[in-house]
């Protein structure tokens, strides 16, 4: 027991300095090592068929005491010098990221969801649900579970797939297609666990995950493939419905960072994520213009509704989402935005005040 | 008035006879429902055992001599003013003897006073019940109520008749009673042994039956909280006292976690600081199910533990306290929070954030402008959970707020009550050597710590409280 309260104190100041030196997230970063420790070591046992469990596990008792098991003492030991050593990422030991209500797997060196984007992932959730039942659908007829679906939406460097599978999670039941694309297979792997994993909570919207380069020439025609096959599956369930031509919203956050500010990463995040994932030439910019004028082809032509309304010159519901990285890439994605044929481009900003989405409308 | 007397006494006796080991209080409160006639509390004392005897009337003296904390004079034709003082067994025998339909009398005082109001909750119940007779006979004509209309009648029909049920039960008891008595007073009947004897026992149980049903009815009619039903948070933070009083707190964490799980509530962390070593700073807990305000309200207040503790070398007894505060959970209907009311701050990178930071610090800040209230959450690796909790909190910090604002005003016109005092009041203390825990509230001690700590005895300071809770609010409704 007191072997226990030493290694807590010692593996506390250990976290410290790669906790920002806060002695309180230091704390909150044990705490969360040490729950993952505690079941593994549960895990392991139940895999070992040991029984005598009481021995094994860590427990507290009256008063607080605590104490661990030999087992857990050394998967801590061996996290502690992960993180530390290693500026392994938190989430990378712990394999998992909280995503909305959803459990994200985190897996080297696919991208971990950062909590901006599951800030605007969540408004823009509340945002589409609230302008349910949407603009291809009747509440009456929607009930009938065949219809096709509002929202066909398409999020290209899905990564871990946590945009598309978060808003399936909020969207109506039934309501959404949802196509994620990301050119590392290692992404799409993952992304496909992570909808598998989460599943009970996608409230029965489809979502797809493919490999593609968005940079290849094909890139526009295979990306409306997956829609109009989508759409020609739901025509042969429902032949009243008319054709529509392809999405109504195309969300992306590409790779934003200059390869210029590639040595100013942290080591948790130079040294372990995707430098795909990360950077991209012309200062970040590189992405943004190419996406913006796949978005104009792939939305659907026929989709007028989604523009109307009494303030045209505001996006009422949004056809384009980007995440961007900061104020500094505002003015060329917002001109980049236009110039593909968005008429009305705003900016959002996150909770710590800087500009993280830029959406728009045609 | 004698009348009036015994059945004070009575009231008391039977609100008082949970708190044994309070005869301090158990003499004021009893002091408390009879002080509208002090000259005589000590008269009534000897009623109970003198008058019976010398009652002219020897076989109804017998029953009030060996029921005599039960039994009371079973019917009179006289108000309470015009009681006779001195002899109430003569006047009931004589009042028995005049028939016919009697104004009800009550052997509870308090409910007299309540009569005018009983009969026209009574009327009003029958007017809402043939009204929505009525309705469901003509459901045709749609125009002439609304759905939620016909719901709320139906809700106020249902409030009123779990007091009118028991006050048209009281009634029917009572008319019983009274042809008993007749049957009592015949000389056939006093000829018959068997039969009086029989008609004896009748009037026994009868009256027995009476007094519950009357107490049925005083506590149906005592004002409930709405907020008891809801759902709460727990919030516990350690006080004086060091690590100990961390220690403290994790073992009452722990006492209220077991007590949670007997009742079958679902318990959820929302927020805990310790250091990693067992001490709890402080933590917030949800708890939903079934009237957890209601049961958990009365735990609100400093508690003290008096101990050695594990760290003490020298074998010293050592003192800490911990805050432990109950608070309802509004729905969100009942709190609306205006977002741009509040100040939401989060961990902020230097550079510009976003996918050049992997920080895993999700605390979140929340400041209540107008309010100034803060919650600051940290223990989700999501700041948007630790947001959706840190918003739990506060507007459960807001709707008591509102509460006590309100529990202030009423308070001004009525005598304090349990459950409603600050937070700063000491209202139990855990005294490890003695193996007791004493509420300071009732002067209820339990040498039983060790099950008081796993929750098992929580519930008999719950009672016990609930009880005093009520008492209080009967003295209060005496009072007005």
């Amino acid at each position: 027991m007191r072997a226990a309260t030493e290694l807590i104190k010692i593996w506390t100041e250990a976290l410290v300095p790669v906790c920002n030196h806060s002695r309180s997230h230091a704390g909150q970063e044990l705490k969360w090592l040490m729950q993952h420790a505690r079941e593994q070591a549960r895990l392991s046992l139940r895999v070992d068929h040991h029984s005598n469990n009481d021995s094994s596990s860590s427990t507290t008792k009256r008063s607080g005491t605590v104490s661990l098991s030999e087992r857990e003492v050394a998967l801590m030991e061996s996290y502690i010098d992960q993180r530390v050593q290693g500026r392994k990422p938190l989430q990378y030991i712990l394999g998992t990221q909280p995503f909305m209500d959803l459990e994200i797997l985190t897996r080297p060196p696919t991208l971990i969801p950062r909590w901006e984007t599951e800030e605007w992932t969540g408004r823009l959730a509340t945002m589409l649900k609230n302008a349910s039942p949407g603009p291809f659908s009747h509440p009456s007829t929607n009930t009938t579970g065949s219809r096709t679906s509002n929202f066909n939406i398409i999020d290209i460097c899905t990564g871990s797939g946590c945009i598309p599978l978060g808003l399936a999670s909020v969207l109506p039941p039934g309501s959404s297609y949802l196509v994620g694309i990301d050119v590392h297979p290692k992404a799409i792997e993952l992304a496909k666990e992570n909808k598998i994993k989460n599943q009970a909570l996608l409230r029965n919207n489809r979502i797809e995950f493919h490999q593609a380069d968005l940079l290849a020439p094909d890139a526009v025609d295979k990306f409306q493939r997956w829609m109009s096959e989508e759409k020609g599956d739901q025509q042969q369930k429902q032949q009243t419905e008319a054709p529509r031509s392809g999405y109504n919203l195309v969300i992306s956050n590409p790779p934003y960072i200059a390869p210029a500010e590639y040595n100013t990463l942290e080591p948790e995040v130079a040294q372990w994520e995707d430098p795909k994932a990360l950077l991209a030439d012309e200062d970040g910019l590189a992405f943004y213009p190419r996406i913006a004028h796949m978005a104009i082809e792939l939305l659907d032509r026929e989709a007028r509704r989604w523009r109307n309304g009494p303030e045209l010159d505001k996006v009422r519901i949004p056809e384009l989402v980007f995440e961007i990285g900061g104020d500094h890439q505002v003015d060329f994605v917002t001109t980049a935005a236009k110039s593909a044929g968005f008429s009305r481009v705003e900016v959002c900003k996150d909770l710590a005040d800087r500009a993280r989405c830029i959406i728009g409308a045609r | 008035m004698t009348l009036a007397l015994r059945s004070s006494a009575h009231a008391a006796a039977r609100f008082v006879r949970c708190r044994t080991h309070s005869p301090a209080l158990g003499f004021i409160v009893t002091a408390a429902l009879c002080r509208t006639r002090p000259l005589h509390t000590t008269s009534a004392a000897a009623t109970l055992t003198t008058k019976p005897r010398s009652a002219p009337s020897g076989r109804i003296a017998s029953l009030y001599v060996t029921n005599a904390t039960v039994i009371r004079p079973i019917s009179s034709t006289l108000s309470r003013s015009q009681q006779p003082q001195h002899d109430f067994s003569s006047s009931a025998s004589s009042s028995a003897s005049s028939s016919g339909s009697l104004p009800i009398v009550f052997r509870t005082p308090m409910l007299n006073k309540m009569l005018p109001k009983l009969d026209s909750m009574k009327e009003l119940h029958e007017r809402l019940l043939k009204e929505i007779n009525d309705q469901s006979a003509s459901d045709s004509s749609l125009d002439s109520i609304s759905p939620q209309k016909f719901a709320e009648k139906t809700k106020q029909l249902h409030d009123l008749s779990l007091i009118t049920d028991k006050y048209s039960e009281v009634q029917s008891l009572n008319r019983d009673l009274q042809s008993l008595q007749q049957m009592l007073d015949d000389p056939l009947t006093a000829q018959d042994k068997d039969l009086l004897e029989m008609t004896q026992d009748e009037i026994k149980s009868t009256t027995e039956q009476a007094v519950e049903m009357e107490n049925q009815l005083l506590l149906s009619m005592l004002p409930t909280d709405s907020a008891d039903e809801a759902n709460a948070l727990l919030e516990i933070r350690a006080g004086t006292g060091g690590d100990e009083a961390g220690l403290f707190a994790a073992d009452i964490l722990r006492m209220y976690e077991r007590f949670a799980e007997r009742q079958r509530w679902k318990w959820e962390e929302i927020s805990k600081t310790h250091d990693g070593l067992g001490a709890i700073k402080d933590a917030t807990i949800a708890i939903t199910g079934h009237n957890v305000f209601g049961q958990l309200k009365f735990e609100s207040g400093v508690h003290r533990v008096q101990r050695v503790p594990a760290t003490e070398t020298q074998g010293r007894i050592h003192t800490s306290t911990i805050t432990v505060a109950i608070m309802p959970q509004p729905t969100e209907v009942q709190v609306q929070i205006n977002e741009s009311d509040v100040r939401v701050d989060v961990f902020r990178a230097s550079g510009s954030g976003g996918q050049k930071v992997n920080t895993t610090d999700s605390a979140i800040r929340l400041t209540h402008l107008a309010t100034g209230i803060v919650v600051a959450i940290q223990d989700e690796r999501s700041n948007q959970k630790n947001r959706a909790k840190a918003f739990t909190i506060l507007r459960a910090k807001l709707f008591e707020r509102e509460r006590e604002k309100l529990a202030l005003e009423r308070r001004d016109s009525r005598r304090k009550q349990v459950g409603s005092g600050t937070r700063s009041e000491k209202i139990r203390t855990y005294n490890f050597p003695q193996n007791r825990v004493t509420d300071h509230r009732i002067n209820k001690t339990l040498h039983e710590l060790e099950s008081m700590l796993d929750g098992e005895s929580l519930p008999e300071f719950i009672q016990a409280l609930r009880v005093e809770e009520q008492t209080d609010l009967l003295m209060a409704m005496n009072d007005e």
